[in-house]
């Protein structure tokens, strides 16, 4: 388990964590919903996300490819109540 | 007035004031259920503020209630009616789910490899030949990856046995993700949970393990 992921890391997973369960889980009973913000479609942004948090862990991990890996530690705890 | 679903709770629980929003919020009694709603004119103007707050109301309702069933943002109603019609084909559906929810949360583990990252395609191909054979090479190692994160994701929700009653798996476009298995947990068993899942990490080292949580049960509201 990582526990010393940098603190960007950390808060763009759990933010992209909420942001793919707000808008793509949940009980659904109008099927699809188109949400945007000036333009910008927020699953996409939601994708962006993830995907620059796993870049942020990429990096990470190439950083640490030559020490020792890391003891498991705790969970990442969620921002905004979850 | 139109009406914004927010969650689904058992009979009984209205918003108090100890859930955040309260003031703009509305409990509708509905075939044995409470449906939480916002009223608002219009359909929701989407932005990360109201997103969070749609969390925040579902979240705050998941540790003061016995049971909540979140509801996916942008739901909107023009009347009472709609909404009601909108939900009757599924009531029993989610009478269901609220107790197989109860007293529980999610947590979310994502899977990855580091060493996938040097598998990488060139990103910048020379020729449409080339273009092709990085995509289906990409392709390939994505179907790859899909397999060893599923493979992985199975061997840790055997380690976990009891303490999971739910799993979603899903997968990730990108090395170095193999997959994200999320867990339906007692709220009860979050430490043990932990502790279990950090003594899998440790037993495979050569992996990376992220976990976040605990949800509300987001995944498992069907």
């Amino acid at each position: 388990m990582i526990d010393d992921v940098t603190s960007d890391a950390q808060e763009a997973l759990v933010l992209s964590d909420l942001v793919s369960r707000v808008l793509d889980r949940g009980v659904s009973v109008v099927g699809n919903v188109v949400i945007s913000v000036a333009g910008v479609d927020l699953i996409r942004l939601g994708l962006r996300l993830d995907l620059w948090a796993v870049e942020t862990e990429r990096r990470w991990s190439e950083r640490s490819r030559d020490r020792p890996l890391p003891s498991p530690g705790r969970a990442l705890p969620p921002t905004g109540g979850g | 007035v139109g009406l914004l679903l927010v969650c689904i709770l058992p009979e009984g629980q209205f918003p108090g004031m100890d859930v955040a929003n309260s003031r703009t919020l509305i409990g509708h009694p509905l075939a044995g259920l409470t449906l939480w709603v916002r009223p608002t004119p219009h359909p929701p103007t989407a932005s990360l503020e109201e997103i969070r707050a749609h969390h925040r109301i579902v979240a705050d309702a998941w540790e003061s209630r016995p049971a909540v069933l979140p509801a996916r943002f942008g739901q909107w109603f023009a009347t009472l009616e709609e909404l009601t019609a909108a939900l009757a084909p599924g009531l029993e559906g989610h009478a269901q789910a609220l107790e197989r929810v109860a007293g529980a949360g999610e947590f979310s583990v994502r899977i990855l490899d580091p060493e996938a990252i040097a598998k990488g395609t060139p990103a910048t191909p020379a020729s449409g030949t080339e273009y092709l054979r990085a995509a289906a090479a990409r392709e390939r190692e994505r179907a790859e990856a899909g397999r060893r994160g599923g493979g992985i994701a199975g061997e840790l929700r055997e380690a976990l046995g009891p303490l999971v009653l739910g799993e979603r798996v899903d997968g990730v476009p990108e090395p170095p993700g193999l997959a994200v298995a999320t867990h339906l947990v007692r709220r009860s068993e979050e430490r043990a949970y932990g502790t279990a899942v950090d003594r899998f990490a440790a037993e495979h080292r050569a992996l990376r393990f992220v976990r976040t949580g605990p949800w509300p049960p987001w995944s498992f509201t069907g």
